[in-house]
């Protein structure tokens, strides 16, 4: 009986004290724009750590290494983020880029596993990005223009033509 | 007959000459209505990069929460199978860094993924090891059900020497039909930046 509850309570955690730099990176938010940057990982050289951007819907893609081992003891690595050409929603988005030493041996324990994730914040300004409902008036305002330029270029043509008649 | 073929190319000239006109057209309000939108289509790392805040983020746990059958405290309780408790020691989780934190907790399985009995418990609070270390949300300072969705239970972590260690508590039931297995659940602790 005893034993049943003493595997369940084994609480293991990921040990490690490491911390990464910076904490926070601001950008502000260019459709279809590349965001440069980095993150750095303090103390843990050597150790094999896993880097993962947590689920969001105004990042395409990100340029990112997802393991590094750091070969000094403050040692970064540059990642490039791919962001959409349209928002869902015009506000301040927060995604977290999330570093985790992998601990085989602890991942593989039974019991209740802890695993400690330390992640810089990422803070993209999308208050004034084109959100998908423009879609519609942005194809209007195109075929607009566009009608207004050729109209404009006919009338030249045909004023040049004339002249030279 | 020389005549309606000059006709003809003249017309073919021209209709050529529209297209191109047209396609210009085009391509003009397309570059302008999206530049007045802000579209980058250069490729280039052309965002703007307004602010670094250089400090380091950084938590750790100083302590594992563990079954104790002759421990004094009260922080991990386990109910089994005859209804009998048991005490453990908490998870206590450090600021390490220089700056405050958020901290968000997700676990991959609830009470009824973990244990296949009736009715298990598998509960967990929040708490200030030290005082004033963190804010910690109403309705997580008492048992609540350990569940899958993330949550962000604790914030404002501070990172002062005095003031920077938090306590999760564990309280667990086994019912008294659980089968004999070995169990796994696993709790993700993120720390980020206020």
């Amino acid at each position: 009986m005893i034993s049943r509850y003493l595997i369940l309570l084994l609480i293991i955690p990921g040990a490690f004290a490491f911390t990464i730099a910076p904490s926070t990176i601001e950008y502000d938010f260019v459709p279809g724009g590349n965001y440069q940057g980095n993150i750095c990982i303090i103390g843990g050289e050597g150790k094999l750590f896993n880097l993962e951007l947590d689920s969001n819907n105004i990042i395409d893609k990100i340029n990112i290494s997802s393991e590094f081992i750091p070969s000094k003891y403050y040692d970064c690595q540059d990642y490039i983020l791919y962001s959409n050409y349209f928002v869902n929603e015009r506000k301040e988005y927060e995604l977290l880029l999330a570093v985790k030493e992998v601990n085989i041996t602890a991942e593989s324990e039974s019991g209740i596993r802890v695993i400690t994730r330390i992640a810089q914040k990422i803070v993209i300004d999308a208050t004034d990005a084109p959100v998908r409902e423009d879609t519609p008036k942005m194809g209007v305002s195109i075929v607009i223009i566009a009608l207004g330029i050729f109209i404009l270029a006919l009338l030249t043509l045909s004023f040049i033509r004339r002249k030279r008649n | 007959m020389v005549k309606k073929s000059q006709k003809q190319q003249k017309k073919r000239v021209e209709t050529q000459e529209y297209a191109i006109l047209g396609i210009l057209s085009l391509a003009i309000a397309s570059i302008f209505v999206f530049s007045v939108f802000g579209f980058n289509f250069s490729g280039s790392g052309l965002a703007t990069f307004n602010l670094v805040v250089d400090a380091a983020t950084g938590c750790t746990v100083d302590q594992n929460g563990a079954l104790s059958a002759t421990g004094g405290t009260e922080n991990v309780t386990v109910t089994d199978v005859n209804g009998a408790t048991k005490d453990g020691t908490p998870i206590l989780l450090n600021n390490t860094g220089n700056v405050d934190l958020d901290v968000q907790f997700q676990s991959n399985k609830a009470a009824s993924g973990l244990l296949s009995g009736t009715s298990p418990a598998f509960l967990w609070n929040f708490s200030n090891n030290e005082t004033s270390s963190a804010t910690i949300a109403g309705g997580f300072t008492t048992w609540v059900a350990v569940s899958t969705g993330a949550i962000t239970p604790v914030t404002s972590f501070q990172f002062e020497p005095a003031t920077d260690t938090i306590r999760v508590d564990f309280n667990v039931t086994v019912p008294a039909d659980e089968p004999v297995a070995t169990k796994t659940a696993t709790i993700t602790i993120t720390c980020s930046a206020s």
